[in-house]
């Protein structure tokens, strides 16, 4: 491959990402500041000064920092137990532990709701709960339903972290003459307070950007925050793109605000652990109290799992929902009716379109990651920045980004308003996905894999087809899989930029619950539950496959 | 085929990783690169094989160039047919012994030769039986074995080595070590090996460049660079002893090292060609050039036993001189112990390193 190929390589994938990813975000920020076509400054920000969007603004806030506090409540002594107790023995509790993650939010909030509304299988099931179940429709209820669905990440991170610090960090302390007390202030806290800030940004920002809660439970009950607010200005009569653009700048801007801030408070404290080898983890056996820490374990488990789950499977196979929870109440045929009518083509067409996504992603972070990996200048920086950034601006602004673009007047391609904009979005939203898994498999091969093809004789393409493509293709299959199984059950995209008629599982599934026929939608989530958790399973165990002949 | 620098020269943005450099390495010699960590030698190695791009000069397989800054050749390391054995073996995981082994003769096209080239080259290594196995199920040393078997079954004509025995455990480094040496002489092949090792360089090499900062120091026979090494860094790298400082006197005819008032050795006058009284020299003194008296004689020098090692065949001791900072080494049969007094004779063919502007035959060998 000559130079000359190559740099025109690099540079039509620029160009695809541009296009893709660079152009849409500019766009949302243009027309946030020339709402009328004409350059405003930053007047189109004047209408913050309205006390209505103030509110919105402080609600996506007060949500951030409520999700923010109860879920490092929830995981902190869950990533106590995992990385100090015996209960780290059973890594099977980290798996079920990613299962309130990996559930579709929308799919959780409605699981609440259906649970703990008025004459719902909460009061069934325990009927001394009726009086406290209507201070769930609160804030503080919102807050909930979104901790038991983030915590796992910020566990996660938590655990990972204490486990880095303990072993013999702390064992030198000890040896040193150090209390428990001054330990835990001057070794654990220090070197976990960056980590954790870390994981405490990311699920804010995952908080504010999120729109499955906000879109069931918090338009239910009047708590509007940006992701509901743009969505109603970019999809309900009378539309305004304009309000919507400053919204999502206004969204953007305080993403990338606790952004900087993170990286700024990280950037203070130096402590990346040197470490020569075997970190050892320092148990501390809880003997009989044991029980303790399972009680907790079980009670997060039914509260993050249990109740959304219930709720669903319940819905699906009731058969008259105000007979409530009986055996003789039980019945298929949600499920038969929803397979024979609109919802077999709702189901169908997710699958088609994430599956023309999936590829064209997967074929894109290839092409895209194999440029980056190879050398590190400029514009391959861009590029890697541009493959990476759909994954941390909320995708709310990706979409209304999306939507200023493909329906510009000036733009020429027969995109808007077909099947292609689904399958637009989507790989959009999960060019990252691909990149980063494929990216992480690049990684681990050392240079001199190629090196050694280098002097055997072999040329460029040579050693593409038969050594790159080989060592990398779990990376792939894994990235395909996940952008795959995500993109099945996207809500937020396929609700604003579904072609008039078509419809999705995701808003399927969104549309049923509004207009109050839960069954068949329950019945849809069941379904892509199922099918999408199967596929994370199969990622799984490919990837332990692929970890076979690492040495 | 022999390797020809003609001004090699390379830098790393500011840092200047290879001082120019003119040398020939001959058709089957096996040359090591040998210094600290950081010295350029592994660079060079790299820039034979095309991995690194040269700032100028030229190189030469053969009389032919691979490459030449001034007329604007520069082969991809793929056309420049060399076998080369890498530090963390560079195995491909997704390939079996035998296809790993196999690769660069079907990227040549090769394709009649494999079978046949494959398994004399997995025979040369002992490892005939194991060409279905996967990388992972191999040891270390297998592992390498198969690198090894990889670089040579092309039938390259030159081969590099790029610290091949640094990732082994002790144990398995002599096995691999004589069995590398004796493959390549066996192949008949120009071998260039990079080691930050000197005992491996000495004992596996025809010939030892020794590199520091960017710059050859010294090239010559492992015999030359031990016992006449050209200035300290050499001596101070290459093999045990002690480095002296002292200045050459005359004592009735016979010239002598003072290295302070009490401190003389008795000196060989072939080894004061060249050097006038007064100079100042450093003097490399070998643990093997050093005699070792427990009783107290009047001719030796006074010192003081600081350490005792057991090598096994015999005892490595460290001595400090009387009135003086200066320790040498010293092998003796007999087990000592720290605090004992002793005397010491050193032998009158100590090799000298004079103070600046010392030159000697080997630098521009």
């Amino acid at each position: 491959m000559n130079s000359w190929t190559e740099r025109a390589n690099k540079y039509l994938a620029l160009t695809v990402l541009t296009i893709l990813v660079l152009i849409p975000l500019a766009l949302v920020i243009m027309r946030a500041v020339t709402p009328e076509g004409t350059f405003e400054g930053f007047g189109a920000f004047s209408i913050l000064g309205e006390s209505m969007y103030q509110e919105i603004l402080l609600n996506s806030l007060l949500l951030g920092f409520g999700v923010v506090i109860v879920s490092s409540l929830i995981a902190a002594p869950l990533a106590f137990f995992m990385a100090r107790t015996e209960l780290a023995r059973h890594r099977w509790i980290d798996v079920v532990l990613i299962i309130p993650f990996m559930t579709p939010p929308y799919i959780g909030a409605m699981g609440w709701i259906l649970s703990m509304q008025g004459n719902g299988y909460a009061e069934q099931l325990f009927p001394f709960l009726a009086p406290v179940t209507p201070y769930f429709f609160t804030y503080g209820g919102m807050v909930l339903v979104m901790s038991f669905h983030l915590f796992p990440f910020i566990y996660l991170i938590m655990r990972n972290n204490l486990q880095n610090i303990g072993g013999r960090l702390e064992e030198a302390g000890l040896i040193h003459g150090g209390s428990f007390l001054y330990r835990l202030r001057r070794i654990v806290l220090p070197l976990f307070v960056s980590g954790y800030s870390m994981g405490a940004l990311l699920v804010f920002v995952k908080t504010i950007g999120e729109f499955g809660t906000p879109v069931t439970l918090g338009n239910r009950i009047g708590f509007y925050v940006l992701t509901s607010e743009i969505h109603r200005h970019a999809s309900v009569w009378p539309i305004d793109f304009g309000t919507a653009a400053i919204l999502s700048t206004m969204l953007l801007s305080v993403s990338m605000a606790v952004w900087y801030f993170q990286q700024w408070f990280a950037g203070r404290t130096h402590n990346k652990v040197v470490s020569g080898k075997g970190q050892t983890s320092a148990y501390s056996p809880l003997g009989k109290k044991q029980v303790f820490a399972w009680l907790y374990l079980a009670v997060v488990l039914g509260l993050s799992i249990g109740v959304p789950y219930f709720s669903v499977v319940s819905t699906a196979f009731l058969d008259v929902q105000g007979s409530g929870l009986a055996w003789d109440n039980v019945t298929l045929r949600h499920l038969q009716d929803l397979l024979s009518g609109s919802g077999a083509g709702a189901l169908w067409n997710s699958i088609w379109l994430a599956a023309i996504a999936a590829t064209v992603s997967a074929v894109i972070g290839l092409w895209v990651t194999i440029i980056i990996m190879k050398r590190r200048g400029t514009v391959e920086k861009g590029m890697d920045f541009l493959s990476i950034a759909p994954n941390t601006v909320p995708g709310i602004v990706v979409v209304v980004g999306l939507i200023l673009f493909w329906n510009a007047y000036w733009n020429p391609a027969p995109v808007y308003n077909t099947w292609m904009m689904l399958v637009t979005t989507y790989v959009v939203l999960y060019i990252p996905f691909t990149v980063q898994n494929i990216k992480a498999i690049y990684g681990q091969l050392g240079d001199s894999l190629f090196q050694a093809a280098e002097t055997s004789g072999a040329g460029p393409f040579y050693i593409v087809r038969t050594i790159l493509l080989p060592l990398i293709m779990p990376g792939v299959l894994a990235g395909w899989i996940m952008a795959f199984t995500i993109s099945m059950r996207e809500l937020v995209g396929s609700l604003i930029l579904r072609p008039p008629n078509m419809h999705t599982s995701a808003t399927f599934i969104y549309s049923q619950f509004e207009q109050g026929t839960v069954a068949q939608g329950m019945a849809m989530a069941l379904i892509t539950v199922i099918m999408t958790t199967f596929v994370l399973i199969a990622v799984e165990k490919m990837k332990e496959r692929s970890q076979r002949y690492r040495t | 085929m022999d390797i020809q620098f003609k001004q090699l020269e390379k830098w790393f943005g500011q840092l200047q990783a290879l001082k120019p450099l003119s040398m020939t390495v001959q058709s089957g010699e096996f040359v090591s690169l040998v210094g600290p960590s950081g010295c350029g030698k592994t660079t060079l190695l790299r820039m034979i094989a095309g991995l690194e791009e040269p700032a100028s000069g030229a190189i030469h397989f053969g009389g032919t160039a691979v490459y030449d800054n001034s007329r604007k050749v520069n082969l991809p390391p793929q056309k420049r047919k060399i076998g080369m054995v890498f530090q963390d073996f560079a195995l491909w995981p997704h390939m079996t012994v035998f296809e790993n082994v196999a690769y660069g003769l079907k990227a040549a096209g090769r394709n009649k030769e494999v079978q046949e080239k494959v398994s004399e080259a997995l025979d040369n290594v002992q490892l005939g039986s194991f060409q279905e196995r996967y990388p992972h199920q191999l040891s270390g040393g297998q592992q390498q074995r198969v690198a090894i078997a990889r670089a040579v079954a092309t039938d390259p004509d030159i081969m590099l080595l790029d610290e091949p025995l640094s990732a082994l455990d002790a144990s398995l480094r002599d096995e691999m070590r004589i069995l590398l040496q004796s493959l390549v002489k066996k192949l008949n092949m120009t071998a260039v090996y990079v080691t930050h090792d000197q005992s491996e360089a000495m004992a596996m090499s025809d010939r030892v460049v020794v590199m520091n900062d960017g710059k050859v120091q010294q090239t010559g026979t492992p015999e030359e660079i031990y016992q006449r090494p050209v200035n300290e860094v050499v001596a101070s790298f290459i093999g045990k002893g002690a480095l002296i400082q002292g200045l050459v006197t005359e004592v009735e005819d016979v010239p002598m090292l003072k290295v302070n008032a009490d401190v003389q050795i008795p000196l060989s006058t072939s080894k004061t060609k060249g050097l006038e009284p007064h100079d100042w020299v450093h003097a490399i003194i070998r643990p093997e050039q050093v005699s070792l008296d427990t009783a107290p004689a009047e001719a030796g020098i006074r010192a003081a036993v600081e350490t005792v090692s057991f090598l096994g065949e015999r005892y490595e001791v460290s001595l400090t001189l009387d009135g003086s900072d200066e320790r040498l080494f010293a092998y003796t049969p007999e087990r000592t112990v720290p605090g004992q007094e002793v005397s010491v004779t050193v032998r009158s063919t100590i090799h000298l390193i004079q103070h600046k502007g010392g030159v000697s035959r080997e630098e521009t060998a």
